[in-house]
Parts: C-alpha cells; structure tokens; sequence
C-alpha cells in the first residue's frame, strides 16, 4: 500500500501549520510520519486519517521538540562551516596581502572614504545573501536562514564598535586598527558568501524533486 | 519503557553500530530496527533520534544521501570514514562499560 501525493500534501501542510517552518526539517517528518501511518494502516487496517489520526495523538509533542533541537544543531554547522572557510589558505593569504597593501599604500589620513570599505563588505554580503539565496526560493531552508542571523549578528556587532555614519575617533585614527578591520571583515564576508552558495547547492541538490 | 534512561547515554552508539551494519538507513528504519532487536524493550522517539542524527551529522560522523521514495523525500543517514573510526572506538568504550557495570553489579558473572 502507498500514500498518494494528496496523502504527503496534507502531512507536509499539517507540520507547516504546526510551526514546522524548514523545508528540510519537514522533508524528515513527513517521511517519518508517512512511514508510520502506512505501518499502522497495514496493521490496523485503517484509513489514512484514521490512522493519521491515532499517530499524531501519540506523536505530536516529540515531533515538535525534534523541530527546536534542529535549530541548535544548525547553527553549529553554519558557525563550523563559516570558521572552515574564514580560515581556509586562500581566505588567509587574501587577509594578509590586504592588510598589507593598506598599510602600505593607503595610510588612512584624510581619505575618511576609506572607512566606508569594511562597512561595505558586509553590505555586499547581505545583499548577495537576499538577491541570489532568498529572491530565488520559495522554501525556507534552516541552514540558510540560520546563516543570515549570524551575519545580521556580525553586521550589528561592527555597527555597535564602527559605524562610520557616525563614528569618526574609534578606527580611523589608527591606521593598524583599521587595517585589522578591513582585512577580518573582507575575509568573513567572503567566507560567509562561500558558505551560502555551499548551503545552497546542498539544498539545491538534496532537496529537488526531478 | 521504565529502563530507557539506561540506554539513553548509548543512542549514539546504537546508531553508530546499526549504520556500520547496514550502510545507510532512514529515521524511522533506526527505530523499527531498534524495536526489532530489543524485542521492544526499546522504544526511540523521535525526540530523541533525530536530534542526535542531527549532532552526528554536525560533528562529520554521519553524511546524507537523499532519495525520492513513492511519493516523497527520503533522508538516508550513513557513516563518514571518521564516523567508521569512530564507532570503533565508541564501541569498545561500551563494551569496557558494560564489562566495568558486570563487575560492579555482579562480580562472579561474566559475558567471556
């Protein structure tokens, strides 16, 4: 016996309704719960709703405490994933030789543009984050979403220490500081597009139905 | 089941040893199989399963393989090389738990 696809419908729009919002949290569920009510229909030898039914009454809670552990584990993967990238060879090398140019051959001085650039960074992240991720989906992915509060996260914090729309004394009158700045923030930025388009492919990948 | 909390420290052992047997497996294939084993003194929810598949994963023991089933998405979980080496070593630290409980509990009796 199988479920038909109006069967899957109504499990996947019955945990969307229940708050279980990520695509790929409710690609687990359904399967789960999709196998178990067949089981119980083979055994039972009831209909889908009733058999549905009598699941869900028994199950509802666990499948719902799964959901907020997911979130925890997610966030974990993002933040390795972003360390992994924010130290891989390439995004070092960039680091450096960016710092050293700017120290080098832009001494900050009266060049108070020169602010705007690790500001900058982040903004271009955010923005590729919401043109080529968000604009493109109409399911929400956790890894995804949980990658776009830890840049929020970053972006706020650098608003808080360097918001050079109403900062002028903390960077700008250390050439060094400044140097640090700009280079950690272009290599979190790239690292944190990097894993974007990573998490995008494996979501592309895994959850495409051909 | 009155005694889960005991098991409850293994499920990731548990997991561990069904995958390296059986390659790769779904959520709900664990706790059938699980029930199957303990003859349903052991009952995993999903509560508890699918957080630590999930920690598995985050911690590179686990990969995942997606497949269409009927008419929906199957996750398959299975072991990574290190996921491999480490139910090797999870393995034995179990066995030296229980060979270290047997010897506490019941110092004349031993499963060699």
């Amino acid at each position: 016996m199988n479920l038909t696809k109006e069967d899957i419908q109504f499990i996947d729009t019955y945990l969307k309704n229940s708050d279980i919002m990520f695509t790929d949290v409710r690609t687990e569920m359904v399967d789960h719960v999709a196998t178990a009510v067949l089981d119980e229909m083979d055994s039972k030898n009831l209909t889908f709703y009733d058999a549905f039914k009598a699941y869900m009454v028994v199950h509802k809670k666990e499948l719902l405490q799964c959901n907020k552990q997911f979130k925890k584990t997610t966030d974990k993967i993002v933040l390795k994933s972003l360390f992994k990238k924010f130290i891989a060879p390439l995004n070092i090398c960039v680091m450096v030789v960016s710092f050293f140019l700017l120290i080098q051959f832009f001494p900050l001085g009266d060049k108070k543009i020169l602010k705007f650039i690790p500001f900058g960074f982040l903004i271009i992240a955010i923005l590729i984050y919401y043109i080529v991720v968000l604009k493109k989906r109409k399911q929400r992915f956790s890894g995804i979403e949980r990658a776009g509060c830890i840049l929020i996260l970053i972006f706020q914090v650098y608003n808080i220490i360097q918001n050079p729309f109403f900062n002028d004394k903390i960077i700008i009158t250390n050439d060094y500081f400044f140097s640090i700045v700009f280079a950690l923030l272009l290599g979190l930025s790239a690292a944190f597009i990097a894993v974007v388009f990573q998490l995008n492919k494996k979501y592309t990948n895994h959850y495409t139905i051909v | 089941m009155g005694n889960s909390k005991l098991y409850k420290g293994s499920l990731n052992t548990i997991i561990l040893k069904l995958l390296e047997e059986k390659g790769k497996m779904y959520g709900y294939e664990i706790t059938q199989k699980v029930k199957e084993l303990t003859k349903g003194e052991l009952k995993i929810t999903e509560g508890a399963l699918y957080p630590a598949l999930h920690k598995l994963e985050a911690e590179g023991l686990l990969d995942v393989e997606v497949a269409k089933v009927d008419n929906r998405l199957r996750k398959y979980y299975k072991l990574t090389e290190a996921g491999e080496k480490e139910t090797v070593n999870r393995l034995a630290e179990l066995e030296e738990f229980i060979r270290s409980m047997q010897n506490l509990v019941n110092p004349k009796w031993s499963i060699e």
